[in-house]
């Protein structure tokens, strides 16, 4: 998202980019541009002040790592309080705060979340709790209704974005996708939407905290076909339900798991020693006996046309990345508050973004040169 | 340099300068389990990360870290700082060390690169380059069947190599020009480019493209047009934010052969008939070689024995040639993405 807002900026001259980054890891689109460009590792940001003609903060980051042996919250804290050090340097700051729809977990069925919907995503959900934080934090920092905007983008999709972009292209480009229940529903928004929304904002700041979803609503499977039909490779792969096995402590329960011990215990590096001399005086009938009943044979190799690159089009990879519950879950949002506030605001549908994804494919996924 | 002069003594004190990743995570875990008995020393000149090493080594009493080189003789210096500071510590050392293993790339200029090559002139040094992919006996292979003309001739040659960038650099050297001398094609093409030095004798560059878009920019893609030998076009495609194919295409007259760039089968699509896969002999492993694996064999058959015979300078400066004049007549890309 950053990177797709930098370059919006580029047709704006009037407005003045600085980067603050606290890794080179996502660097290598920005590293295109001359951009003064500030590296400040996460555990200095505690000692660092932002520049005084700073007029506007627009925040993309999260920390989702631990690093430099701070935990995310801490590192999460951290950035508040710089954020607040700012604000007191600079009167006039405001901030625009790229938060999350994730902040509403758990969604419900047929439920949209409006604004004001009460947070308390689970515990075990690392990546909500952590944007919840961040978001409390920051409307903890005196005086935020007035200088801060936060923004809770829904799916986010467009060039460079991993999960929801290249995850699905790479998978289709790899081969077949298994399908569990892709039904659940979503309110994809295209990421220079944001840019777009963001750079409005730049011009005319508005304070408070928006729901930012796509235009349309629709299901997870009609999302990844798009990205299926781009590709035109791989397909999706209804997966057949799990075998639940043999009835506890019945026969078969115990000739299955005595068989799964024994395979083990043939695999251990000593036993295996220790066997060796009587297994070369063994007959061949024997040893392929023992190898077929405990499935100890040599492993498969690859077969003789398939060859180990990183694109093998004759090579199907089967994907089981979207076989989760999630989608099969609603996620979805109120944009009431959003219409009402920046009514006109023109958002892109996914087939809209068809050509710019399809060009998009060709250069992340394929040789074609771009010049 | 022939394979019978390197040879490192484990009992003699390493000295790796320069503490970044390659050094800390690839380097350091192979140099402690080979040199098992002598005190190995660091050099890290950034304050921060100095005072993190020392932290971090306090209690290990067989490393040291210095600001500076230390006294003394080593067996081994590994130079693995920013490629601007290659030539520095080659000259500093190179009355000092018995071997010395510089990363890849050599230097950022030709002309630092052949500094060094006089410094040693005449001394006993030997030094090498870290080109770890001269494991890959593919291209060699390829070589000869260029050379016998096995497949007919050769009508051209497409390398693509590139991935999204997720190397876990400690400092921003990897995106700074000054330091680097560039992007990717400083970054992937040293390692790239020698590949096809196994297979051609002779490149002149014909066009070089590459998405830097400012002044201080530093490129994630780079097209180079070659022709080798005998005009043989040559295609480079570098990338640090595109997946691209990861193998090099030699078009012949009778067959495409296919090598992936970190691996050695030879997947050969002949004009007529069935493809096939070709192996080296010996043990074969068709998985591609990850990284870690490429290190652990270069310092076993390189490094410490020099059984394969190590990269001279002179022979690294062969690519260095062709980056140094990429980067020189380099036009812009548009900007697709």
């Amino acid at each position: 998202m950053g990177y797709d807002f930098f370059r919006l900026l580029e047709d704006h001259p009037d407005i003045e980019p600085i980067v603050y980054t606290s890794g080179p890891k996502s660097l290598s689109n920005l590293a295109r541009h001359d951009v003064d460009l500030r590296f400040v590792p996460t555990h200095e940001l505690k000692d660092t002040v932002l520049d005084k003609d700073v007029d506007l903060v627009v925040n993309f980051s999260h920390p989702f790592e631990k690093r430099h042996d701070l935990t995310p919250e801490e590192q999460v804290r951290q950035f508040a309080a710089f954020f607040g050090r700012a604000k007191t340097q600079t009167p006039s700051l405001r901030l625009l705060h790229i938060s999350t729809m994730s902040v509403y977990e758990p969604f419900g069925q047929d439920r949209f979340f409006a604004e004001d919907a009460p947070l308390a995503p689970p515990d075990k959900d690392a990546y909500a709790t952590g944007k919840l934080l961040f978001e409390s934090l920051l409307r903890d920092l005196p005086g935020a209704s007035e200088w801060q905007l936060m923004l809770r983008p829904t799916v986010v999709y467009g060039p460079f974005c991993r999960p929801w972009t290249d995850g699905p292209l790479g998978a289709f480009h790899k081969g077949d996708v298994e399908l569990a229940d892709l039904n659940g529903r979503i309110q994809p928004i295209w990421g220079t939407d944001i840019s777009r929304f963001l750079l409005d904002r730049l011009r005319s700041f508005q304070p408070g905290t928006f729901n930012l979803a796509g235009p349309e609503v629709m299901s997870w499977r009609t999302f990844f076909d798009a990205y299926r039909n781009i590709v035109n490779f791989g397909d999706f792969v209804p997966v057949a339900e799990e075998d639940p096995g043999p009835a506890p402590r019945s026969l078969p329960w115990y000739t299955t798991n005595t068989r799964s011990f024994l395979r083990d215990v043939i695999k251990n590096k000593t036993l295996k020693e220790m066997i060796h001399p009587v297994r070369e005086r063994s007959p061949t009938w024997l040893i392929k006996g023992v190898r077929k009943t405990f499935n100890t044979g040599e492993p498969k190799r690859a077969p003789a046309t398939s060859l180990a690159v990183d694109n093998p089009k004759e090579e199907r990879i089967r994907s089981g990345a979207y076989l989760r519950p999630f989608f099969a879950e609603d996620r979805l949002v109120d944009t009431t508050l959003f219409e009402k506030n920046f009514p006109g605001f023109e958002l892109t549908t996914v087939k809209g973004a068809q050509p710019k994804l399809t060009e998009y494919y060709r250069y992340r996924f394929t040789d074609e040169p771009f010049v | 340099m022939s394979s019978t002069e390197w040879s490192i003594d484990p009992a003699k004190s390493p000295l790796l300068v320069g503490c970044g990743a390659v050094a800390i995570d690839f380097h350091f875990p192979r140099i402690q389990r080979l040199f098992r008995e002598p005190t190995i020393h660091f050099v890290e000149v950034n304050p921060s990360r100095f005072e993190y090493l020392a932290n971090r080594w306090a209690s290990n009493d067989r490393v040291q870290v210095h600001r500076s080189i230390p006294d003394g003789e080593f067996g081994l210096v590994l130079v693995a700082t920013p490629p601007k500071f290659h030539r520095a510590y080659v000259e500093q050392v190179v009355d000092r060390s018995e071997h010395i293993l510089i990363e890849k790339p050599i230097a950022i200029r030709v002309a630092d690169a052949e500094a060094m090559i006089t410094a040693s002139a005449g001394k006993s040094v030997k030094i090498s380059v870290n080109h770890i992919r001269r494991l890959l006996v593919s291209y060699r292979i390829m070589h000869d069947l260029y050379r016998t003309r096995h497949f007919g001739g050769l009508q051209r040659v497409e390398l693509a190599e590139g991935g999204v960038f997720n190397w876990r650099a400690v400092s921003m050297g990897s995106f700074s020009k000054d330091l680097n001398g560039g992007g990717v094609l400083m970054d992937t093409g040293p390692h790239a480019i020698d590949l096809l030095c196994q297979v051609f004798d002779r490149f002149e560059l014909k066009e070089a493209f590459m998405d830097a878009w400012g002044q201080d920019a530093i490129e994630a893609n780079a097209l180079l047009k070659l022709e080798a030998d005998d005009g043989i076009p040559v295609t480079v495609n570098l990338s640090r934010n595109r997946n691209l194919s990861n193998a090099v295409k030699f078009y012949f007259d009778d067959a495409v052969c296919t090598v992936a760039v970190r691996d050695n089968p030879i997947f050969v699509e002949p004009t007529k008939g069935r493809p096939y896969q070709m192996y080296p002999p010996g043990k074969v492993d068709i998985a591609p070689i990850a990284y870690p694996e490429f290190f652990d064999r270069f310092y076993a058959e390189y490094v410490l024995s020099g059984t394969t015979g190590p990269v001279s300078p002179q022979e690294a400066i062969r690519s260095l040639r062709i980056i140094e004049a990429a980067y020189e007549q380099a036009k812009p890309m548009r900007k697709a993405f």
